[in-house]
Formats: structure tokens, C-alpha cells, sequence
């Protein structure tokens, strides 16, 4: 199944990318084809158009037709996999693919293996219908989706797999990894045995010359992490500007081809994927040092300006772009400072990478991705110290990725492990077992001493006529001397007994509860006040120990 | 591609042709792998292309035209082996003669008094000329029992016969101890000094400059399709400045070579081929050879239209 699955990844992945390819021959995005266009004003013109309308119609397909009314990525994935929820509607996966073709066959600065992504988790989610009766079928399905995709999209199955792990799994099992490995090299055979698809980045290196080289890759990595920092704020920031900006949700990303457009017209390279200055910036002196300053800062602002506008598309193939160009930048500088280095492609390569990884959270694969893409070991391990330097300095400045962040703006906290997520996204209003026993505002004492002693419980929630939450009773506030044993319950009740509402989590009762001495808890609906049901402490407990056991389980099981 | 091509040029050169006429033959009719095996070579098979090749157009088989055909071909010894093996033989069955005028490449032809019936082109500029609706769009059915690989060897306006290589080559002499291995080595006068003798035009040398530079094939024309890429090229002949010899006739390349004034010179394998077979010292940089076809196209202006399907049953 695995392999099936893998199989069928690859071929759609290779669907999607031919199309936007062919998109933009016939859009005048790729440079082959504008350079055929003799009229430079119609040339012009267009340029301006094809982004602004591919916006329009993107927002018209995402408003009008997508239940989740936005692209779908990466973080959705993540979010149901470690949530063990479901993808979003199929009908918005659907659209939200379709959308990113438009996207990124339009010229709009966005990247195309976040939707790639999505598209194998949404095979794979196609795949848990099939009731195998294979225990976390649902995220072992989405892992081999996403394995295959990303093996496919960089021809580099080890990577694929690895990705599937640090990503979106976060857990490593014996009972994920092998259908992964196995989704991950169907998509690499058919990506290449069946299609022969050329590899993607092929780049001449000897070796490194100079052991000081390895400092320079530390602050080059040091250097891309500040960078990647940069264009996560960027992209959050963006997004916040959108809705706050007034501009109309379907008409926003319409808004931000059209400035891609004119950017464009000055710098043709903005658009789309840039495979071409993927491999200038291989090339030494291909670029001057101020367009390279000047690319770094316009990509990243596009591509923050279409992200947070609306364009459906990734976040990876703009980092590597950023990347790549700033990884020239600093080996031209090198070479401008006379220091002595082993050419441009590995500070590059290096940068490419050490500025993606940190945005993606996936230093290993990123890792391996120079490997499997440059078949150079040398190049790789100047990569990894890069890459690793990188990481360590961003996850200090804004934790593990750009999709952690979203995900935590969403509700959903990773950045502590799943149980903790898990936890944040069970409501306590799913836990309350039963009709709880209540008693009446004006109940005698005496009727509420015999009514506790019938129930064995040492405690009553009391409401009123209307079921509206009073307070709490107990056992010992009516036991007291001096009490009449005629005067109803009012004066004894304990109005700020702990309360939760139906808004209240799993983890927010933990924490809560941690001094709380007593039996039960109430939950009550905050705007009508009625008393919806209530909690014990072996409830809390009981379910805690589910979630956990079940994360435990997921990770150490076998096939 | 490149085995294949090695073998085909190679072979009738091994066969110890001496002469160019005979080492040039077999290489046309074998080449023709689409499916001409009537014409290998010798003129008495052609008899047997009557049967096969005109299904389409049998009322042309019997007339006897005597206004001659007029075939724009590339001259020199590669013309003489068509005259051998293909004009003659026509002649000779259908009676059409053939006058043959010299072509060398391009469009332009389309625009002068005398446009030839039939001519023998590279495939890029058929495929210009078809669509710019200069070439008459040919029907594969009348190819249909000849042709054995359809998709590759017909076009829609030009059905392909020929595979030939642009490269560099140089002079063994001038290099004693490391040869010239990439095409690189091209640019590189520091290492392999020397003047190259280059075409007068851009087609070839473009190609090169940027494969130099490290960029893969499949890439190379999208990175020279930027202001960025032609940069880089013109970088790249920087290089050669004051160190080229620029030819417009291809057997200017070869004299160029052979003579010693140049010490690597572009042109086309056949007639480097044919100078190592006068056992010259002539090596082949095969790193960066670009390949392409020749064609046979009819110009949609031209007045023979009932010729057209018994040429190409010839060929």
C-alpha cells in the first residue's frame, strides 16, 4: 500500500509541477518564453497583468470555492498529524492545490513544495478510508504522502523520508518508517526510472581547500539565521498587515501580484521559482554585489507580501532563493576581502540551506538534501555546519520554524512536545461523564445534608431555576453548629469554587487544579451561565493518562 | 547520440574509403533510419522504391517530366554523395533531371527569385521556416512504409535524413602534452594557446560559453534567454579577444587547422572526419558537441507540388 501510495504521490507531484511549468511558459513567466515576445511594451504590460490577474482569480478560487478559505500547507498537515484530527475538507485541499498551480504558474513570489506537501498528506488522508485496520493508520498514511512528495519534488528519497520524521511525524517508529521508506523510493523510481527527470542541481566542487573555510561556514550560518528571522517576521508581520489593511480578503492577492509585477519589471528575476538564478548564483560573478543585496531584500518582501495576501504557495523555494543569493553575497565579499576560499558554490549551497532550515524547522533534511541533490559529501558537510549553526541561533530567537509560530497563533503550542498540544486541544466539556446531581438554590439545609448523604459525595453544585451555575456546597459548610436547619443554601455556598467553561482545555485544568482540594469541578457555558456538566479530579486524570498513553504508543510501536 | 553518430561517421571511414564520395555514401543511406532501404548506397536498389514509396501519388509514377527539379543543397563533397547516391538514381527512374543549387543555411533563400524545390536544411531553421508558413506541411501517410520511427524523424513540414555534429576541433600538434579534453578547454588560452578559428555567428559559440561556465544542457537556454546569461558569454569571449579567426565557409575551419594558423577551429565532424582521414593531426574535443539533423523541406512556394512525394520516396 505504502508503495501504491508513493506511487501515486509522485505522479501528481509531477502533474503539479509540469503544469505550473507549463504555466509559465504560456504566461510569459519563464525567460525563454519572454525572450521570444518582440514587443517590449506588450511585454511590459503583460508583466504587470499575469501576477495581478493570477491574484484575482486565486482570490475568487479560495473565497468563493474553499471551505477553509486560505491555502492549505504544511501546518495543516503538522496540526492534524500531531493532533491526530483530520485534514481539512478534501474540497478545500482540492482548491487550495488548484489555487497554488495558478499561483505559482501566475509568476507570484511563493514556493511550490509546501503545496506539494499538502497534496501527498491529502493522498494519504484519501488512503485512511481504506480501514486496513493498521493502528495511527491516519498519520503513517500522511507520512508516506509526504515522504513520496518531497522525494519526488527533489529527486532525493533519503531526504523525503527524513523530512516525513522531523517535520511532520516529530517522532521516530519503527511502524512509520518502514511504509515511509518504502512511499518515499516509489516516488523516487517513478520520478525517475519511469519519467527520467534530471537531477536537480548538479555543481562542480573539490573539496574544501582551507580548514578556516569551516569558521566562515559557521558565520555564514549564523548570518542566514538572522536573515531567516528577518523573513519569518516578515511573512507574520505581512499577514497581520493584510487584515488589518482593509483591502477586501478575495481582492488581496490580486494587490500583491500586481506589485510583484512591477518589481518585476525592473527585476525579472522575482518571479516564481527563479530556477534559472538558482543556477546563476552557482556561477561566480554572475551577479553584482549590490543586485544580490538588493534580490535578497526584494524576494524576501515579495514573498512575505504574497504569503500574508493570499497566494497559495509555500515558504521553501523562496528560502532557498533568499538563500542561495545571500551565500554569493558573502562569498563575493569573501573574495573582495582577498580571503581565501574554494569558490562560490559551497558558500551558496551552504547558505541555500542554512537560511531554508531554520524557516522549515528541518535541519536534517535540509542536510541531506545538499547530498542527494549535489552527490557531493564535501559539500555536504560544509553545509551541515552551516545549517547547524543556523538552527541553533534561530531557535533561539523564534523557536523551531515558521510553521511552529502559525500553529501556536492557531492554538496549537508544539514548542513544548505533542502531549502538551494534545492536552491544549482537548476540551474539558468532552470529559464530563454523566447528569451531575445538583441541588436547588432554595433547598433547606437539611434537605441538602440528606440529598449528599443519598449520593455519597461530599460536595453538590447548586443552581437555580434556571440551571444557571450558583456555586458549591459542601458537606462541611452544612455541618456547621450554628447552622438553621430550615435556611436554604445561600448563605453557605461557595461562589468562587473553581469553574471552568466550555472553552476550558485539558492542560488549562491541569494547571488549575494542581492545589485543588476537592471533588468535583464545575463547567459552565460563559454567556448563558448554565451548568453544562462537571468534571472530577479522576477525570482529569484519566484522560491525561489517554492522551499520553496513546503518544507513547504511536511512538514505540512496531508494524 | 553521440555512439551512434561516432559509429556512423567513423565506420565508412573505416571501411578505408579513400575517396570522399564512397566514405560519405553509406554514411547517408545508413543514417537514414527512416527506413530507406532501397538506397543504401548503390544506385540499382532504387528500383524497389517504386513499389513502396508513391501509394499516394501513383499518376506521378508514370509521367515522364522533363523540367528539371531543382534541389538546394550544401555543395562540395557532401553535394557530390548526393548526386551519387539519391540525384542520379531519381533521375534515372523518373526521368526528372536535377539541377542543384547552392544553399548555405538561413531563411534568406525565401526571399530570392530562384527558390529551389526541394531543400536540404538544418532542422531549427525548417522549423523556423514551417512556422513562419514557408514549408509545405507534409502528410505522414505518404511516409507511412518507409518510416520506421515516425515521431522523430518526421516533422510537420520536413522529414529528417541526416545527423551531423558541430564541435571543436584541434590541431595534435599544437598540444603535446595535454590535449584538450572540455569544452572549457576552448576558452582556456593560458593552458591550450593558439587562435581558434570560430563561425561568424553566434550559433554554436553561445552554447558553448555557457556550458563553460558549468551550466547543464537542459538549462542552457534558459540561462541565454537573460540579459544575465548573454553577460556571462560575452564574458567568456573576453577571453578569446585578439585570439580568433573568425570563417564564414566551413572548409575555411579545416584549412585553418590544417595549416597550423589556427589551433582549434568549430566546424562540422564530416569534414574534420574527412581530413583525418587524409590523415591529418586532427583531434575531437567531443565534451560539448552540439547535434543536429538535416532535413528535407519542399517551400510552399514552389510550383513542383507533384514532385514532392516521389523526392522524399528517394531519400
Amino acid at each position: 500500500m505504502a508503495g501504491a501510495l508513493g506511487a501515486i504521490v509522485s505522479l501528481l507531484a509531477i502533474g503539479f509541477v509540469e503544469a505550473v511549468l507549463w504555466l509559465n511558459e504560456a504566461l510569459l513567466i519563464s525567460p525563454r518564453s519572454r525572450v521570444q515576445l518582440d514587443d517590449p511594451r506588450l511585454l511590459a504590460v503583460l508583466t504587470l497583468l499575469v501576477p495581478s490577474l493570477g491574484g484575482l482569480a486565486v482570490g475568487l478560487l479560495l473565497y468563493r470555492w474553499s471551505p477553509a478559505r486560505r491555502g492549505l500547507g504544511p501546518p495543516d498537515v503538522i496540526r492534524a498529524t500531531q493532533l491526530g484530527t483530520a485534514l481539512p475538507d478534501e474540497r478545500a485541499g482540492a482548491v487550495s492545490t488548484l489555487a497554488a498551480i495558478v499561483s505559482l504558474g501566475c509568476g507570484a513570489s511563493v514556493g511550490q513544495y509546501g503545496p506539494l506537501v499538502y497534496l501527498g498528506a491529502m493522498v494519504g488522508a484519501a488512503a485512511r478510508r481504506l480501514r486496513v485496520g493498521i493502528p495511527n493508520l491516519a498519520s503513517i498514511a500522511t507520512a508516506c504522502g509526504v515522504a513520496a512528495a518531497i522525494s519526488t519534488a527533489f529527486n532525493a528519497p533519503i531526504a523525503g523520508l527524513v523530512f516525513a520524521h522531523e517535520v511532520i511525524l516529530r517522532h521516530y517508529s519503527l511502524q512509520a518508517f518502514a511504509p515511509t521508506t518504502v512511499a518515499s523510493a516509489a516516488g523516487f523510481v517513478v520520478a525517475n526510472v519511469v519519467f527520467d527527470r534530471p537531477a536537480l542541481f548538479l555543481v562542480d566542487f573539490d573539496g574544501v581547500e582551507h580548514g578556516h573555510e569551516f569558521v566562515l561556514f559557521a558565520i555564514l550560518g549564523i548570518l542566514c539565521a538572522l536573515l531567516a528571522v528577518a523573513f519569518i517576521r516578515a511573512v507574520l508581520l505581512s499577514a497581520r498587515l493584510a487584515a488589518g489593511s482593509g483591502v477586501p480578503r478575495v481582492l488581496r492577492p490580486a494587490l500583491a501580484g500586481l506589485i510583484v509585477g512591477v518589481v518585476a519589471l525592473q527585476l525579472p528575476d522575482v518571479l516564481g521559482i527563479g530556477r534559472e538564478v538558482l543556477r546563476f548564483a552557482t556561477i561566480p560573478g554572475a551577479f553584482g554585489d549590490i543586485e544580490l543585496a538588493v534580490l535578497v531584500l526584494a524576494k524576501t518582501l515579495l514573498t512575505a507580501l504574497c504569503i500574508g495576501f493570499g497566494f497559495a504557495g509555500g515558504v521553501f523555494s523562496p528560502s532557498l532563493l533568499i538563500g542561495i543569493l545571500f551565500g554569493a553575497l558573502f562569498w563575493s565579499l569573501l573574495a573582495l576581502g582577498g580571503i581565501p576560499n574554494s569558490g562560490v558554490a559551497v558558500y551558496a549551497i551552504g547558505g541555500m540551506m542554512a537560511l531554508a532550515s531554520p524557516v522549515i524547522g528541518a535541519p536534517l533534511t535540509t542536510i541531506l538534501i545538499v547530498y542527494e541533490l549535489t552527490r557531493s559529501y564535501e559539500l555536504t558537510v560544509a553545509a551541515m555546519v552551516s545549517v547547524v549553526f543556523s538552527n541553533l541561533l534561530a531557535y533561539r530567537l523564534v523557536g523551531r520554524s515558521l510553521f511552529d509560530i502559525q500553529l501556536k497563533n492557531q492554538g496549537v503550542d508544539l514548542s513544548e512536545g505533542r502531549d502538551r498540544a494534545l492536552l491544549q486541544n482537548t476540551l474539558v466539556v468532552d470529559l464530563c461523564t454523566g447528569t451531575p446531581h445538583t441541588l436547588q438554590r432554595d433547598c433547606t439545609r437539611d434537605d441538602a445534608i440528606a440529598a449528599l448523604i443519598g449520593t455519597n459525595a461530599a460536595e453538590a453544585v447548586v443552581v437555580d431555576d434556571g440551571g444557571r451555575y450558583r456555586g458549591v456546597v459542601r458537606l462541611q459548610d452544612l455541618l456547621r453548629g450554628d447552622a438553621d436547619g430550615e435556611a436554604t443554601l445561600e448563605r453557605v455556598l461557595n461562589e468562587d469554587w473553581l469553574g471552568l467553561d466550555e472553552t476550558s482545555t485539558l492542560w488549562e485544568a491541569m494547571t488549575r487544579m494542581r492545589d485543588f482540594v476537592g471533588e468535583r469541578v464545575p463547567v459552565v457555558d460563559r454567556a448563558s451561565g448554565e451548568l453544562i456538566g462537571v468534571v472530577t479530579e479522576g477525570d482529569i486524570i484519566a484522560a491525561y493518562l489517554a492522551v499520553v498513553h496513546r503518544v507513547r504508543e504511536e511512538e514505540n510501536e512496531s508494524l | 547520440m553521440l555512439v551512434l553518430v561516432s559509429v556512423l561517421v567513423v565506420a565508412p571511414w573505416a571501411a578505408g574509403g579513400s575517396t570522399v564520395v564512397l566514405a560519405l555514401e553509406p554514411a547517408v543511406g545508413k543514417r537514414s533510419t527512416t527506413g530507406t532501404t532501397g538506397t543504401t548506397g548503390t544506385t540499382g536498389t532504387t528500383g524497389t522504391t517504386g513499389t513502396t514509396g508513391t501509394d499516394g501519388e501513383p499518376a506521378v509514377e508514370d509521367k515522364a517530366d522533363s523540367t528539371p527539379l531543382t534541389v538546394g543543397t550544401w555543395g562540395g563533397s557532401y553535394e557530390m554523395a548526393q548526386r551519387s547516391a539519391l540525384f542520379d538514381p531519381y533521375t534515372s527512374r523518373a526521368g526528372t533531371p536535377i539541377e542543384t543549387l547552392l544553399y548555405q543555411g538561413g531563411l534568406a533563400v525565401f526571399d530570392t527569385e530562384r527558390v529551389p524545390d526541394v531543400l536540404d536544411m538544418i532542422e531549427e531553421d525548417a522549423i523556423a521556416a514551417c512556422d513562419r508558413g514557408l514549408l509545405e506541411r507534409l502528410d505522414p501517410a505518404d511516409f507511412v512504409d518507409r518510416v520506421a520511427e515516425t515521431d522523430t524523424a518526421l516533422l510537420p513540414c520536413a522529414v529528417a535524413h541526416l545527423t551531423f555534429s558541430t564541435l571543436v576541433a584541434f590541431d595534435e600538434s599544437a598540444f603535446v602534452g595535454e590535449k584538450p579534453q572540455s569544452i572549457d578547454d576552448l576558452f582556456d588560452v593560458q593552458r591550450f594557446p593558439g587562435k581558434r578559428a570560430l563561425q561568424r555567428s553566434p550559433a554554436a559559440i553561445f552554447e558553448w560559453a555557457m556550458l563553460a561556465e558549468g551550466v547543464p544542457p537542459s538549462q542552457v537556454y534558459d540561462l541565454l534567454s537573460t540579459e544575465r546569461g548573454l553577460r556571462l558569454v560575452r564574458r567568456q569571449l573576453e577571453r578569446l579577444r585578439g585570439h580568433v579567426l573568425w570563417w564564414d565557409d566551413p572548409a575555411e575551419a579545416v584549412r585553418l587547422l590544417v595549416s597550423g594558423e589556427a589551433s582549434m577551429a568549430s566546424g562540422y565532424n564530416g569534414r574534420f572526419f574527412d581530413a583525418w582521414a587524409a590523415k591529418r593531426p586532427i583531434g575531437m574535443i567531443w565534451d560539448g558537441q552540439i547535434i543536429d539533423r538535416s532535413v528535407w523541406a519542399v517551400p510552399s512556394i514552389s510550383a513542383r507540388h507533384d514532385g514532392r512525394s516521389d523526392r522524399k520516396s528517394v531519400v
